[in-house]
This record gives C-alpha cells, sequence and structure tokens, in this order.
C-alpha cells in the first residue's frame, strides 16, 4: 500500500485530475459498517440492515449500515461491483475527504484528495473542465459533502436527545452462520421498543417533533436486510 | 403509635446535601406521595469547609443511585477520575520508592493465594503491577475509561476528584428541583429538648420554628444537635493518630496541557505528609502535620518546597491553616438524631474517608429508617454499631500506614510505639507474621477496607510475612495464569485508555452516552 498524498482540491494544481467513479474494490470500502445520516435513510433502509453505534473519537451516536458480519468484511462487494441500487454517502464522497484548511481552519471542513488513491487515474471523470469550472460530478461530489456536514449533525442531535431519553440501549447479534461458523456483532446499539412504547405525553410529542420516532420506525424496518448478509456470508 | 414522617437535616455542606439527595432518593416514593418529608436547613451566612476532594469508587454508584447525569456532573464540578493512592516515600528517609493502593480489587487477592505466590517467588515487583493494570495506567496519567463506554461503566474501577463547592451547588439544585428535598435558609438559635431527652423542635432566627421526627447533625466541626444540645461525649484519637493541622492550598497547572494525575499522590514529611489531588483546573495541595513534632512555619516551609519541585508557584499560593482533633462521637445516632460528616467525626485524609464516610452514613439511615417513632432505639442500635465498627477499622487502617514505615524522625518513630497502636490491629499483626491478610480477617458487610487493601500498604512497605506452607501446584498454575492475564490486561488498556486530560476534555465537549 503506497503512502497517502493528500492535497486540499485546488482547481489549478489539479486541473487535469480524473476519477475511476466506477471501482469500489479497494482498501478503504473494506470496512464492515458505513456512517448513515438521516437525510439519507429513507433510501439506505431500503437495502441496509441499518444499526446504532458509536463515533469512536467522540464516544457519539451515529448510525452505520451494516456492510459486513466480521471487521473488514463487505459482502456487498462482489466481483469488483456494489451490490446496491443505493450508495450511503460516505461511500458515494470517495475518493475525496473533508480536510480543515490548516492556516484558515475557521472557514470549516474543505474538499481534499489523496493523489495515490487508487480511483485516481488516468483516463476517469474530469473533476474540472478545461476552464478551471467544477464538473457536473465534482458539484455532485460537493453536494454530497454539503448533506454528509448537515445530516451527521442532525443525526447526532437526534440519536443524542434519543439517549438522554432512554430509549437506546445496546445489543448483542449472534448469527449462525449456514456452515455452522458463528459470528458476534459488538459495540451495537438499537431503539428500545418498549421503552418507546410507553412514552406519552411530552415525552412522546418531543420525540416525535425531534425526528426520533421517524428513524426509530426506519431503522426498525431495515432489520430484515440482515438475513441478505447472511445468505452472502455462507 | 407515631408514624416517623419527617425528617430535619441541619447543615447544608457536603454532608448535608449529599445526605438528604441519598435518603430522598432512597424513599422517593414515600416523598412523592407525601409520607415522608424531607427538609435542609443552612445558615445563609455560615461557609462551607469543603472538606473532601477525593472520592471512594463507591461515588459513582452513588449518584447513579441519586439520578446525577455523570456527565453534568463532570462537566459541573471540575471532575477528574482517580484510580486509586500513591504512597510516595513512606518507607525510608531518603524518600525515595513509592506503592499504590489501586481501586481495582485483583483475582486472587479474597483468598490470599495470588499474595502468597508473590511471596514464595520473591517476586521483586510490586503487587500492584504483578496483578493489577491500574498501577501502569495511572503512571502513564491515563483515564480508566474509553469515551465510548457509557456514564459510570469502566474499563477500571474508579472514583473521582472534584471540587466541593460545586459538588455541594450541584447536589443541592439535584435535591431540591428532582428528589422533593425542602429547603430553608436560617441559623438555628435555640435547640429544644423535650424531657425524654429528645429534640422536641428547633428555634430558627427567622422567627419560625422546626420540628421532626429525626434530625440529622451536619453542622460540621460545631456539632449544634448531637454535642452541643445533646451532650454527647467526643473520643479524641490523638493518642494514635498524631496529626492536628493541616495546610491546604491550590497551585495552577503550568500549562492547560499538563498532565492530570488519576490518582491522589501522599507524599511522606518529616512530620506528616503531603496530598496532591489533580482537578482538570488546578491542583489541591496540602500538608497534614503534627504540631507536636513541628512548628507552623517549618511545615509550611515542607508544603512549599514540594510546590516548587512538582512545578507549581508557591507565590501564586494562598495557604489556609485548618486545626482539628482526629476523633469521633461516643455515640452517632442519640435518641431522634444522628450526626454525618465532620460533625460524627473527622480523621486525617489519608484515605479520603471523609465522603465515603457520609456516603454510608445516609444509606444506613435509610436503610433503618424506622417506621414508627416507638422503635427508633432500634435503628439507633444498629447505626451506631455499625458506624463504631467502621470508624475502628479506618483508624487502625491509617495506623498501619505508620506502623509499616522505618522512617527514623522522631513522629516517625513515636508512631511506632506500641502503646499507640490498638489492641484489634496489633492482633491482626500478630496473625500477619505467618499468614497474608485474607477476607475473613474482615467480616463485616460492607467493610471499608478489604484484605487487599490491607495487602497492597503491607507489602508495599516490603512487610515480610514468613509463610510456613508451600501452595499445591495446581494453585501456583492458577496464579500464574493471573499473572499472565495481567500483562496481557495492561498492555490492552494501554494502547486502547486515552490521557486522563484527554478523556476529561472529550467529555466536556461530547458528554458520555447513557447506554
Amino acid at each position: 500500500m503506497t503512502d497517502k498524498n493528500v492535497q486540499l482540491l485546488d482547481k489549478t494544481v489539479h486541473r487535469t485530475l480524473t476519477i475511476d467513479t466506477t471501482m469500489v474494490d479497494f482498501p478503504e470500502n473494506h470496512m464492515n459498517m458505513a456512517m448513515v445520516v438521516v437525510n439519507e435513510l429513507s433510501t439506505i433502509v431500503h437495502e441496509y440492515p441499518v444499526f446504532i453505534a458509536k463515533n469512536p473519537q467522540t464516544g457519539q451516536f451515529m448510525l452505520g449500515a451494516l456492510l459486513g458480519l466480521k471487521s473488514g468484511q463487505n459482502l456487498f462487494i462482489q466481483d469488483g461491483k456494489w451490490q446496491a441500487t443505493y450508495l450511503p454517502l460516505e461511500v458515494l464522497r470517495r475518493p475525496f475527504q473533508a480536510m480543515f484548511d490548516p492556516e484558515k481552519p475557521q472557514e470549516g471542513g474543505r474538499i481534499a484528495i489523496d493523489l495515490n488513491h487508487p480511483q485516481v487515474v488516468k483516463d476517469g471523470q474530469k473533476v474540472f473542465d478545461d476552464k478551471g469550472e467544477a464538473t457536473e460530478y465534482l458539484k455532485r461530489i460537493q453536494q454530497t459533502f454539503a448533506a454528509l456536514m448537515a445530516g451527521t449533525q442532525q443525526t447526532t442531535e437526534i440519536l443524542t436527545q434519543a439517549d438522554k431519553m432512554g430509549l437506546i440501549e445496546g445489543i448483542n447479534i449472534n448469527v449462525d452462520l449456514p456452515d455452522g461458523e458463528k459470528a458476534a456483532l459488538n459495540g451495537l446499539f438499537a431503539f428500545n421498543q418498549e421503552a418507546i412504547s410507553k412514552l406519552s405525553g411530552d415525552d412522546l410529542e418531543l420525540a416525535h417533533k425531534s425526528g426520533i420516532l421517524q428513524v426509530c420506525h426506519l431503522v426498525l424496518s431495515s432489520g430484515l436486510h440482515l438475513e441478505k448478509l447472511v445468505k452472502w456470508a455462507s | 403509635m407515631a408514624i416517623v414522617k419527617s425528617i430535619t437535616i441541619v447543615g447544608g455542606g457536603s454532608a448535608g446535601w449529599l445526605t438528604a439527595a441519598i435518603i430522598a432518593a432512597a424513599h422517593k416514593h414515600r416523598v412523592e406521595t407525601g409520607s415522608l418529608k424531607i427538609t435542609l436547613c443552612e445558615s445563609p451566612n455560615i461557609p462551607n469547609i469543603g472538606v473532601g476532594e477525593g472520592t471512594w469508587p463507591t461515588m459513582p454508584n452513588t449518584l447513579q443511585q441519586i439520578g446525577i447525569s455523570e456527565s453534568e456532573f463532570i462537566q459541573r464540578c471540575d471532575v477528574s477520575f482517580k484510580q486509586g493512592s500513591k504512597f510516595v516515600g513512606w518507607g525510608q528517609d531518603d524518600g525515595q520508592g513509592f506503592y499504590y493502593n489501586p481501586f481495582d480489587l485483583p483475582h486472587g487477592f479474597a483468598e490470599g493465594l495470588s499474595v502468597e505466590y508473590w511471596h514464595h517467588n520473591k517476586l521483586t515487583d510490586s503487587l500492584a503491577n504483578v496483578f493489577s493494570a491500574q498501577q501502569s495506567i495511572c503512571e502513564l496519567n491515563k483515564a480508566p475509561k474509553l469515551i465510548t463506554h457509557p456514564e459510570y461503566a469502566h474499563a477500571l474501577t474508579y472514583g473521582y476528584h472534584l471540587n466541593a463547592g460545586a459538588f455541594v451547588e450541584l447536589l443541592k439544585e439535584h435535591s431540591l428541583n428532582k428528589l422533593g428535598v425542602k429547603h430553608i435558609l436560617a441559623n438555628v438559635e435555640h435547640v429544644e429538648l423535650a424531657t425524654n431527652g429528645e429534640i422536641s423542635q428547633l428555634q430558627l432566627d427567622n422567627g419560625a420554628t422546626l420540628s421532626a421526627d429525626l434530625f440529622i447533625d451536619c453542622t460540621g466541626f460545631k456539632r449544634l444537635l448531637i454535642a452541643q444540645a445533646l451532650q454527647v461525649d467526643f473520643s479524641p484519637l490523638k493518642s494514635c493518630l498524631f496529626a492536628d493541622t493541616a495546610l491546604a492550598t491550590q497551585v495552577d497547572y503550568a500549562s492547560t496541557n499538563d498532565p492530570i494525575k488519576s490518582y491522589t499522590q501522599s507524599t511522606a514529611q518529616t512530620a506528616g505528609w503531603v496530598w496532591d489531588i489533580g482537578l482538570p483546573s488546578r491542583r489541591g495541595v496540602g500538608h497534614v502535620f503534627s504540631s507536636d513534632f513541628q512548628t507552623d512555619d517549618a511545615a509550611e516551609q515542607a508544603l512549599v518546597k514540594y510546590i516548587q519541585n512538582t512545578g507549581g508557584q508557591p507565590a501564586n499560593c494562598n495557604i489556609r491553616k485548618i486545626s482539628f482533633t482526629a476523633g469521633h462521637m461516643k455515640k452517632f445516632w442519640h435518641n431522634n438524631c444522628v450526626a454525618v460528616g465532620l460533625s460524627a467525626g473527622f480523621l486525617e485524609p489519608l484515605e479520603a474517608s471523609a465522603l465515603v464516610l457520609i456516603e454510608l452514613s445516609a444509606a444506613k439511615i435509610a436503610e433503618v429508617l424506622p417506621a414508627t417513632t416507638e422503635v427508633m432505639h432500634i435503628a439507633e442500635n444498629r447505626f451506631n454499631q455499625t458506624f463504631k465498627y467502621h470508624w475502628q477499622t479506618a483508624v487502625d487502617f491509617l495506623k498501619l500506614h505508620y506502623l509499616m514505615s522505618a522512617r527514623t524522625d522522631e513522629f516517625w518513630r513515636e508512631n511506632r510505639n506500641s502503646e499507640t497502636v490498638s489492641p484489634h490491629l496489633q492482633a491482626l499483626l500478630n496473625l500477619w507474621k505467618h499468614s497474608v491478610p485474607k477476607m475473613l480477617d474482615f467480616p463485616a458487610k460492607n467493610e471499608l477496607f478489604h484484605a487487599a487493601s490491607y495487602q497492597f500498604v503491607l507489602y508495599g512497605h516490603n512487610y515480610k510475612s514468613e509463610l510456613l506452607f508451600e501452595l499445591p501446584e495446581h494453585e501456583k498454575a492458577y496464579v500464574q495464569q493471573i499473572i499472565q492475564h495481567n500483562k496481557q490486561r495492561i498492555a490492552q488498556l494501554t494502547s486502547a485508555l486515552p490521557s486522563n486530560r484527554e478523556l476529561i476534555n472529550n467529555i466536556k465537549k461530547y458528554g458520555l452516552s447513557r447506554a
């Protein structure tokens, strides 16, 4: 694996940069969970099992689409293709990443690119046109980052509120694979259905208005996709 | 039949508010339904002493029971995590060497097995290093948990260092807003006694009177109810524990990124010891000494030197002198009054026993609270029995630290004079000449100090128990397994745990989750 070479995206320096937008089978995607934000949730739950997890840096709750049954396993990548019609924003943004300009951190996150990323190729999708303007592709990437940033904050707020109200609980998922193997998924959380069903009065209104109930129902409906993963794993 | 339906607590320091909160939370249903009324009456103009900035690992559980969010507690009370005590220079005059008494209770300690193995094999590494991860983690100034651990959950057992004043404010707010405690701001002018020796009511300086079925004296060294009104005698302990003065101050960190020690450090001095408690915003440092063996000036010089040697600026420190008499009331509960906190007694803070004794006392009151006044004397007897034992064992355990020392200053030599040692402790030491402290040596429910604590202190001081019998092979193999497992645990925790400072900063920023 080569070292990273991350640079803030610049229309002059990176005028000729092109990206292979169809490639998905590379090390960064070999993960068993992808972060999901609430504004993409209604689409994501049609294809992925979604759980609550904790951000290891902040301890705050986040939503994650489960991609595999053990660390580093992404069952959605098969034969170099992603087996879903909709990809999480967190995956779609690649090979770009958000970065703070060390000289102007107050301006917030800016888009950066790892020039050694396998998706950076010679004859792929252009990022800038001949005049140095953003192509439609880059505009979509910019929208992806905007959606991720707004969505991440909203997701954190909803889940933090749910936790404060005692609506989140730790869960253990043990999967029996058909070949006799067992997979245990740790560090996952779910909405506590009993606590949710007991909500009443002001708490119920708060849970409804803050979006907790809607997120809860979407997450709950996604559970059945776990079976798909078990099938793929065997 | 007279139902016990009201409790009045006099005094609003750590003891008063912690007691109010613990009892109100334990009897939440009765308070909510109006069958028990808890009132705290405090003076509007008596400042809190703010004793006790170090807790035991009992405090997380206490706070959880009361219903306080750990994130809020940490954010508001300048809290850091404490994983035990480090005793520096207690062994020899040169002040070198140290040992830990960590909060984690290692495997094989209750039966004494691990310690016997350690003895037989003459292991040179400390007990706290061979059998616990906490010495290594403390030496690295690391925290006992991760940011992903929920409130009150941990990788390693912990208590807290905290700002006592801020803690009182939080407890007060929580007791009044969430636990239904009533609050009266007034001075008690007169305590009226009934002919049967009970307190009938308090006359307040606002003209009102205050009665209750049970009164709790949290008036600190004043002991307004238990001693002044009820004339219960005090048992001084100075013939055993010589310290009678504390010089207390606060020391700034050189930088806001300085490490926060995850343990209380106690460093031996000529006629006492210096405490060093790391809070996020400052250190609390103080010199506890005996005025029979050292002048105030000499003690202050020693404190100034300590502050200089540990990177502080003594010129910026405002040093406060507190005089005290070690000892406790002969009875803590008398008729319809029970003393909690300083009014019950005071011991030098070598093992941070002040707050834990308040927690235990309040929990015990909640537990034995009689349904009717006719059986109040049964609660009284049970409470007194329990706490007489707690105070005795606490005194013995403190004395043990001094007894084990080989320091040669007069203060230390006199401390080893057998006339200053209780028969109970003397008997234990005789027992441990040829065996190690075991769980069975400490038979009470909720013992303050367990066999492990004694082991850490005794063998931290290189006390030699001459064991007469070898361990059987299968027990040796079991202990070897424990040692191996501990090595792995140290390696894992060392790589996973953040620094105490980093974790506190992150909790202030993000909070800890409930789940």
